[in-house]
């Protein structure tokens, strides 16, 4: 090995030794035995680190006993930033609140010394029952909110259920007084007009019962399946058949009821095609929630109309409702098919009814893949319904899609 | 034509065999399931109506049961219950109909008729054959119904509308005494009130005739009963 003599001329022996740490070359430690002679050790730099770190891991417990003993924390870390010994746990994170750097041509070691941490509580007793007072206040308001709030829901799931149930339990004795009152009807003699007028009308009422009975069953299984669309819809099945033969059927129904209001019947353009696909039951179900909402609204002394027509690629039935009532303003054309939403509320004296029967015979016209709509664009007074029905079978979805 | 009527509610039992038995049907009657399926077996019946909520066995059990050896009798099934008649109509337990209560009478017979119609029954008594009133109408019994001949127009008549026309067809030419139909289209045993053969006839001549109140093909004579000529 050749030292520059430069480096060891510049270092002038002061101290009789010198350390060589150049960049690019190994550590040496040089001293001059005479003015001739110079003894030089060249020392590997890592092997001596490793060597002075396990001398200090081996010493340091001895040393940190009592340190730790104290409550502080310390550690000793090599040059290489390890880790040598320790005393007391130190938190990574912690940022340390003493340094001593041990320097040398080795590098640096360090004496590191955290914090101790330490929780000072203050048992300040009133702050203490207000405090918990407060949290035993919360938690408490918290569960009976909550108990409150599952109550209210479990006594509407039972009121739904209860009011699904009576419906249910109402069909067996309407279907007894219907009966009934039919075979009434046949023993009755045509001269007893009083007991025929009666009857009459016990025929009506139950006929009007029957429909808000269905009405609110179809209704509340339609609510049901929204919550639940697994279940398979209300069964319809879609047979052809004839519009006209439909508002016969309902008219007779509910013609003694028109003819008390004085709501004339006009049989309006009849002649275009009317037939169409749809469960019977439900084409039913529309027209006469049409003609009851005609019933309610249309003046006494009114007219309803009926006029079918075709829609303009032909493919299905157009009937239109028509009335001599009120009309509905534009502005209530989504509010007319919403559930239990009723115009004029207060304003219309004597007007019964649930709010339900145009939402669900728009509901049943759709899921025979019709529609019911209002016509605006009609001129004249009074409402205009306008019912769509396809002439040919397509798969008809059931009704909670 | 035997209809067995299948229903829990003694009411409903008892208005729904007095709207059919009015109409000429016989009628046998079962408070539950396992006496249905005895009568069925014992009385071999034209047409099942089941009612689907009952004591012993249910409505669809009946109706397996039933279907399991005879595939083609007539079963129409009345149901209280929208979740009923998704089962009908999607399990394929062969019910040929159902209908929803409420129900009033015509819909009750409308809608028998039209399942004995589908049915390969065909709808009434089929031994009788069919006849002709006067080149005005032919009755066909099988059918339960007459056709117009001047236009081809069919009218639909009850089992006890055709048993009162072949008796007096029976009879053409003759004043039928009232006493006589009632034994014959009633039975002997039946005591009616005695408007009731003219309500029926008063219904039936709205249907039949041209001209109701100047009757054509059943005339009255007066203190006796009626006459086909």
């Amino acid at each position: 090995m050749i030292l520059d003599f430069d480096d060891l001329e510049r270092g002038c022996f002061v101290s009789g030794f010198q350390w060589l740490d150049r960049p690019g070359y190994e550590l040496h430690f040089a001293m001059m035995l005479d003015d001739d002679t110079a003894f030089v050790l060249r020392i590997e730099k890592a092997a001596a680190i490793h060597a002075a770190d396990d001398w200090l891991a081996s010493w340091a417990p001895e040393v940190f006993g009592p340190v730790q003993a104290s409550g502080i924390t310390a550690s000793v870390e090599s040059p290489l930033k390890q880790l040598i010994a320790s005393a007391g746990s130190v938190e990574e994170d912690s940022s340390p609140n003493l340094i001593l750097p041990v320097s040398s041509v080795f590098g640096e070691w360090r004496v590191v010394s955290h914090p101790q941490t330490e929780v000072v509580t203050n048992y300040n007793l009133p702050v203490m029952i207000g405090a918990s007072a407060l949290a035993v206040v919360l938690v408490l308001a918290g569960v009976f909110g909550f108990t409150q709030q599952l109550q209210a829901v479990r006594l509407a799931e039972q009121r739904v259920s209860f009011v699904n149930r009576v419906s249910h339990e109402l069909r067996t004795p309407m279907t007894n007084i219907l009966l009934n009152v039919d075979l009434l009807e046949d023993s009755v003699e045509e001269s007893n007009r009083i007991a025929a007028k009666r009857l009459g009308l016990v025929r009506e009422e139950a006929g009007r019962l029957s429909r808000l009975l269905e009405n609110v069953l179809c209704f509340s299984r339609r609510d049901k399946l929204k919550d639940t669309q697994d279940e398979p819809g209300q069964t319809l099945r879609a047979v052809p058949c004839s519009m006209v033969e439909m508002i016969d059927a309902v008219l007779d129904q509910f013609g003694p009821t028109l003819s008390r209001k004085h709501i004339r019947v006009v049989r309006g353009d009849l002649s275009g095609s009317d037939l169409v696909v749809a469960d019977r039951d439900a084409l039913m179900q529309i027209i006469s929630n049409l003609i009851s909402n005609v019933e309610k609204y249309a003046a006494a002394g009114g007219s309803l109309e009926f006029v079918m027509g075709v829609s303009e690629m032909n493919d299905a039935a157009v009937l239109s409702v028509i009335d001599s009532g009120p009309g509905i303003p534009r502005s209530d054309a989504a509010k007319v098919f919403r559930p239990f939403e009723r115009l004029s509320e207060a304003t219309k004296e004597g007007v019964s009814g649930t709010g339900l029967g145009l939402a669900i015979a728009r509901d049943l016209a759709e899921s025979m893949n019709g529609s019911l709509e209002i016509d605006f664009e009609r001129r004249g007074e009074g409402a205009c319904f306008v019912l769509t029905l396809p002439k040919t079978a397509k798969n008809i979805v059931s009704i909670a899609s | 034509m035997k209809i067995l009527i299948a229903e829990d509610d003694p009411v409903s039992l008892d208005s729904i065999e007095a709207c059919l038995s009015g109409e000429g049907f016989s009628t046998l009657l079962a408070k539950n399931g396992n006496e249905a399926i005895q009568m069925w077996e014992a009385e071999k019946p034209d047409l099942v109506c089941l009612d689907i909520m009952m004591p012993e066995k249910d409505g669809f059990e009946v109706c397996r049961h039933i279907r399991e050896s005879d595939k083609s009798l007539p079963i129409l099934f009345l149901s209280a219950k929208n979740e009923e008649i998704d089962v009908v109509v999607g399990l394929e337990l062969g019910a040929d109909d159902f209908i929803r209560k409420p129900f009033g009478k015509h819909e009750l017979i409308a809608r028998i008729r039209s399942v004995l119609r589908r049915s390969d029954k065909g709808g009434g008594d089929s031994e009788i054959q069919s006849f002709r009133i006067r080149d005005l109408v032919t009755v066909y019994p099988s059918r339960l119904c007459a056709v117009r001949e001047s236009s081809g127009e069919e009218i639909e008549l009850s089992p006890r509308e055709i048993s009162i026309l072949g008796f007096l067809h029976e009879h053409v030419g003759e004043a039928v005494q009232r006493d006589q139909i009632f034994d014959h289209c009633w039975g002997i045993d039946y005591y009616p009130e005695s408007r009731t053969l003219d309500q029926h006839m008063v219904r039936l001549r709205k249907r039949l005739e041209l001209d109701p109140a100047n009757p054509e093909i059943v005339e009255t004579v007066r203190g006796v009963g009626y006459r086909i000529r």
